[in-house]
């Protein structure tokens, strides 16, 4: 057995909610069904980690809850370490845990007390609990003193870490992270991030980890899936995909005035894939000459002040751009 | 059979804790079912003095009072078992607590079981304080059957309470207060405070099959008139029926409606 995870033509839609009409007047025919997840195939082999990267909306979580067995899929199939999910799903629970991206506690009860309650529903005796999520949480850089405060004068970043906490606690073989970073200041994304890493290069562990970060994807995964509209549009090592878009070359330059670069940027036909981001513009093309020439003089003519144009390996957002139209970072 | 106990533990001290962490609250609720039943029992001491007839007053207000302690406990059963779905949809804690390998009957076990005591606590102190305001004894009660009474009535309400909780499970907006209302429904045609006699017929076919009805009047039965258990076993033993039913169907409604929400996309906090 080789696989973690095997995902078979999975399909899930949901009723369209403008619909005000209560459901049992509508006629099946007229439901506006709109799909989440449509015709995903792919496998996660063991130990592996496995990225899902994709824009809001794209789909992510409604796969994750597919596999956690948390959504019944309309069609397809999902086998976990052998075990079909929709046949089995108590054997698979036992080997799998989730960290969502809503941290969703009884904000009321302290981290303790919330962490005592996860690890019982596994029927682990509450002093190899304690023991176990003290230790975890120290990795994560979480300040003991505070286990016995009530969850809801936590901080989001420290809900997520007591979230990650729950989620590990288990010795899950299979962790399901949806979006376990998003929203943490950079020194606790950085805590998640390296603990995460430490954990799988100690353990056996297999880790599907969802996120509209491209540059944690990049760290953290061997293999990653980018979706769009509930499909996946395509997969590799972040190396494979970049080569998708090396056909042309990437540059980079920074501005202050990133809009206007952008406008003069998109008179040129040969420029594609154009991404503004933090005072930095990139884009692509196959015209060495029409960078160090034309492009100078115009950017110089217009009075944009830039600096540091260089020519830069391509990221997942240009990946991500080439393939769909759209920049990863806007919303729908 | 360690491992199921420590998951029973998991529902029971969650239930714990949050009462704790809401202690000002549970004061609040012992403080008003106090002074409701307290009301009820003036309502019963004052009777005479309104209709201008001679009545047994003390048998009365006894009458009333076991309704107010019974609806104080059952109540309190119906509401612990059906809040603790409404509470964890609140929370978005449900998705966890379903993807967790634990069976719905240990779940909903380990809710009743925190009911039932919880549901004692609050009755014993309200009948304790009533007791001494009202200077009753239960010197002439048989205290036995009032016990299997109250045992059998527990079991019934469990059931009812598990069939509530798949209301705020399918739609958390509406749930809860379909569950009031249901609560309501159950207390007036149970004769809580008269004899189901006094119902329209068409109520009094709904009494029949409500285990309010059987709890209360066995219950008073036991406690104002002292009877045997063997005269108690007429509403003994429809308890034990409809204890009977009411439980696997309430495991079974519970699973039927995790089915449904896994398959709708509705176990998901918001939207
Ligand atoms: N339970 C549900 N009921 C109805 N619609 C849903 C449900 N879950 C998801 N959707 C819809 O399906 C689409 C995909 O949602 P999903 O949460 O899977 O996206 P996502 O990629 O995780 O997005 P995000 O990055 O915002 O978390 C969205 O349009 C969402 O509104
Ligand atoms: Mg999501």
């Amino acid at each position: 057995m080789k696989y973690a995870i095997k995902i078979n033509n999975l399909t899930k839609g949901f009723h369209d909610k403008t619909n005000f009409m209560p459901k049992w007047l509508v006629s099946d025919s007229h439901k506006n069904k709109f799909y989440a997840v449509k015709d995903v195939s792919f496998d996660v082999k063991k130990r592996e980690i496995f990225g899902v990267l994709g824009p809001n909306g794209c789909g992510k979580s409604t796969l994750i809850r597919m596999i956690s067995t948390l959504l019944t899929p309309d069609k397809g199939s999902v086998e976990v370490f052998n075990i079909d999910a929709l046949k089995k799903p108590g054997e698979i629970k036992k080997l799998i845990n989730r960290v969502s991206v809503e941290a969703s506690f009884f904000k009321r009860l302290s981290a303790k007390e919330n962490l005592l309650y996860a690890s019982r529903l596994y029927g682990i005796e509450d002093k190899v609990a304690i023991k176990k999520f003290q230790q975890i949480l120290k990795d994560l850089n979480f300040p003991e003193s505070m286990v016995n405060s009530q969850m809801m004068k936590f901080s989001r970043g420290m809900q997520q870490k007591v979230s990650i906490a729950r989620g590990f606690i288990t010795d899950p073989i299979l962790i399901l992270l949806d979006e376990p970073t998003t929203g943490l200041d950079p020194k606790s994304k950085l805590d998640v991030q390296n603990f995460i890493l430490n954990l799988h290069a100690k353990k056996n562990l297999t880790i599907v980890i969802s996120s509209h970060d491209m540059l944690e994807v990049e760290k953290l995964c061997d293999r990653i899936a980018i979706m769009d509209k509930g499909k996946i549009i395509a997969m590799g090592t972040s190396d494979e995909l970049k080569e998708m878009v090396m056909k042309e070359n990437t540059y980079e330059l920074e501005t202050s005035d990133s809009a206007k670069s952008k406008r003069s940027l998109q008179k040129f036909k040969q420029v594609h894939n154009i991404i503004t981001h933090n005072g930095t513009v990139r884009f692509c093309t196959k015209d060495i000459t029409l960078v160090a020439d034309k492009i100078t003089t115009t950017l110089k003519e217009k009075n944009i002040k830039f600096k540091n144009l260089k020519q830069v390996v391509p990221s997942l957002e240009d990946v991500f751009l080439e393939i769909t139209g759209k920049s990863l970072e806007d919303r729908p | 059979m360690n491992k199921k106990w420590i998951q029973t533990k998991a529902f029971f001290f969650r239930e714990l804790d949050m009462r704790k962490r809401s202690w000002s609250w549970q004061l609040v609720w012992i403080i008003y079912d106090l002074m409701w039943a307290m009301s009820v029992g003036f309502l019963g001491l004052g009777a005479a003095a309104v209709s201008g007839v001679e009545i047994n007053t003390q048998q009365y207000v006894l009458f009333l009072l076991v309704g107010s302690f019974m609806w104080t406990y059952l109540s309190s059963i119906f509401g612990t078992v059906s809040w603790a779905v409404t509470w964890e949809r609140w929370e978005g804690t449900i998705e966890y607590t379903f993807m967790a390998p634990v069976s719905r009957t240990i779940h909903l076990l380990g809710n009743s079981i925190f009911a039932i005591i919880y549901g004692l606590i609050r009755m014993v102190i309200v009948f304790t304080i009533s007791a001494a305001v009202f200077n009753f004894t239960l010197t002439g009660a048989n205290l036995m059957g009032a016990g299997i009474v109250l045992i059998f009535a527990s079991i019934s309400f469990i059931g009812l309470g598990m069939i509530a909780a798949v209301l705020p499970l399918i739609s958390p907006e509406m749930g809860d207060k379909t569950t009031l209302i249901m609560e309501a429904v159950i207390m007036m045609v149970s004769g809580i405070f008269y004899p189901i006699t006094v119902l329209p017929v068409w109520m009094q076919y709904i009494a029949k099959i409500s285990p309010g009805t059987y709890a209360l009047e066995g219950m008073r039965m036991a406690v104002i008139d002292g009877a045997s258990v063997s005269s108690l076993s007429s509403f003994i033993w429809p308890l034990i029926i409809i204890g009977i039913i009411l439980i696997p169907l309430g495991n079974f409604v519970f699973i039927l409606g995790e089915k449904y929400v896994k398959q709708t996309g509705k176990l998901k906090r918001d939207g």
